[in-house]
């Protein structure tokens, strides 16, 4: 059986952090070609990868995993104010 | 879990010990080539390439920029497949023509090493998870391909005729390709099914390490030291060592002629000729010496000699004339040969009119 795709932001957590995929393999104990394969969603990580991996960034495992495509972060903390606002509107400020 | 992938072995490590005294031993065998006969000569010369891929195996590798790309790998595994059917199609008769291909297939599995950081036979703590994953599913298609290669191929030709069947019995090539098959197949499959990396990153190129340099100048030199020894038999010039007296007999005139030729670097070959010669002023005698069985080489070391002329007349003027003609073969370069020739030729007053 196939398994299902499994999505992440994998890669926006390392740019928060200031991470590059080396810094994040060393700090994992794995090759940096596997986590390149893990943010392209070619390879599904164990659980208990992923675990390390959520404490790498200490956050739960679903903020960093999903079965469904990831939305932007933005739209997840503030849906009501990027819905509010029309594509290509510059927020001002008062 | 996986050791950092980019550990740093220290000098005092174990390994480098070890690679320290294994490579000392490699190299006091090599370094003692010239003065030792065939059979020792093999088996240094096993023992060294045993050593490097030892030491090969221990450190870590990166694919570099070509051997990474996929189409670069499978292009690798495509030549091994070619290279494991011109093997298996050398007919037996051809000895020394398996040993060119049998050294462009290391080349292409330490090539393939590198492409696929030898993931394939790593032990289970030198590997991720990923990796783990891909060299199990790798070695469950390279299990169906090998089992598919026995039956169909190696089976079929039992089946099909006795013709068949003695190829497969005779033909060195065959067992060669499939010992390809068995060792390296896992790595084939990983190769050829594993992604392209991450293209944006590029790891920063640490500095070179000696002991990397070393290993890997070890397998060029192992690869080309039957290719460059089989054209230096071709190339160099013989080196003659003669030797002439006055022979015990002094009823007659007897004079005792000795002749070693050397020829070749590290793969060598001498070719002696010694006899008793007299003569009475009708014709040239042998005491001893000048006969069927001294056509035979003193030591070969690497190269196949076989006798091409081996001829003694005395000419009607009473002229004692020995030809031995050899023909050198490389096995590194099986298509290069060379006729040595050794002639001796007395005449019946004794003057010596060839000679080494």
């Amino acid at each position: 059986m196939r398994p299902e795709p499994l999505y992440n932001r994998l890669a926006v957590l390392r740019a928060e952090h200031g991470m590059s995929r080396h810094d994040l393999a060393a700090a994992l104990g794995v090759n940096y070609q596997t986590i390149g394969y893990i943010e392209r969603g070619e390879y599904s990580p164990s659980l208990d990868l992923a675990f390390r991996i959520a404490e790498v960034f200490g956050l739960p495992i679903e903020a960093i995993f999903s079965r469904q495509p990831m939305q932007p972060m933005s739209t997840q903390l503030f849906p009501a104010t990027v819905e509010a606002r029309s594509p290509g509107e510059v927020p001002v400020n008062k | 879990m996986m050791r950092s992938w980019h550990r740093r072995r220290g000098y005092g490590s174990p390994e480098f010990l070890v690679f320290v005294g294994l490579t000392l031993c490699a190299a006091l065998g090599l370094a003692s080539l010239f003065a030792m006969g065939q059979f020792t000569w093999f088996l240094l010369y096993l023992v060294a390439t045993l050593v490097t891929v030892l030491v090969l195996r221990a450190i870590p590798v990166e694919p570099g920029a070509v051997l990474s790309r996929r189409p670069a790998r499978r292009g690798l595994v495509l030549l091994i497949g070619a290279t494991c059917c011109l093997l298996t199609s050398i007919p037996s008769t051809l000895g020394t023509w398996y040993l060119l291909p049998t050294l462009f297939l290391i080349f292409c599995n330490v090539m393939l090493g590198r492409a696929t950081q030898r993931i394939s036979a790593a032990p289970v703590h030198d590997v991720d998870e990923w990796q783990e994953s891909m060299r199990n599913r790798a070695h469950v298609v390279a299990y169906w391909i090998l089992a598919a290669v026995v039956v169909l191929g190696v089976g079929g030709a039992y089946v099909i005729s006795y013709a068949t069947r003695a190829w497969v019995a005779d033909s060195f090539g065959v067992w060669i390709a499939l010992a390809e098959l068995l060792l390296f197949l896992p790595a084939m499959v990983v190769a050829w099914r594993q992604p392209d990396p991450v293209v944006e990153y590029v790891r920063p190129r640490g500095p070179i390490r000696w002991s990397r340099s070393l290993v890997f100048g070890a397998v060029a030199v192992e690869l080309l030291l039957p290719v460059v020894s089989g054209l230096a038999m071709l190339v160099l010039p013989p080196q003659v060592n003669t030797t002439r007296r006055p022979a015990a007999d002094q009823v007659r005139g007897c004079s005792y002629l000795g002749a070693i030729t050397t020829v070749g670097w590290v793969f060598q070959a001498q070719l002696p000729i010694s006899a008793d010669v007299c003569w009475t002023g009708v014709r040239a005698v042998e005491q001893w010496g000048l006969n069927r069985s001294d056509c035979n080489p003193e030591t070969t070391s690497g190269l196949l000699v076989t006798t091409v002329s081996c001829t003694r007349r005395l000419l009607p003027n009473g002229t004692l004339y020995f030809d031995y003609t050899a023909r050198l073969e490389s096995p590194g370069l099986p298509f290069v040969q060379r006729d040595v020739s050794l002639k001796v030729a007395v005449s019946r007053t004794g003057r010596l009119l060839a000679f080494p």
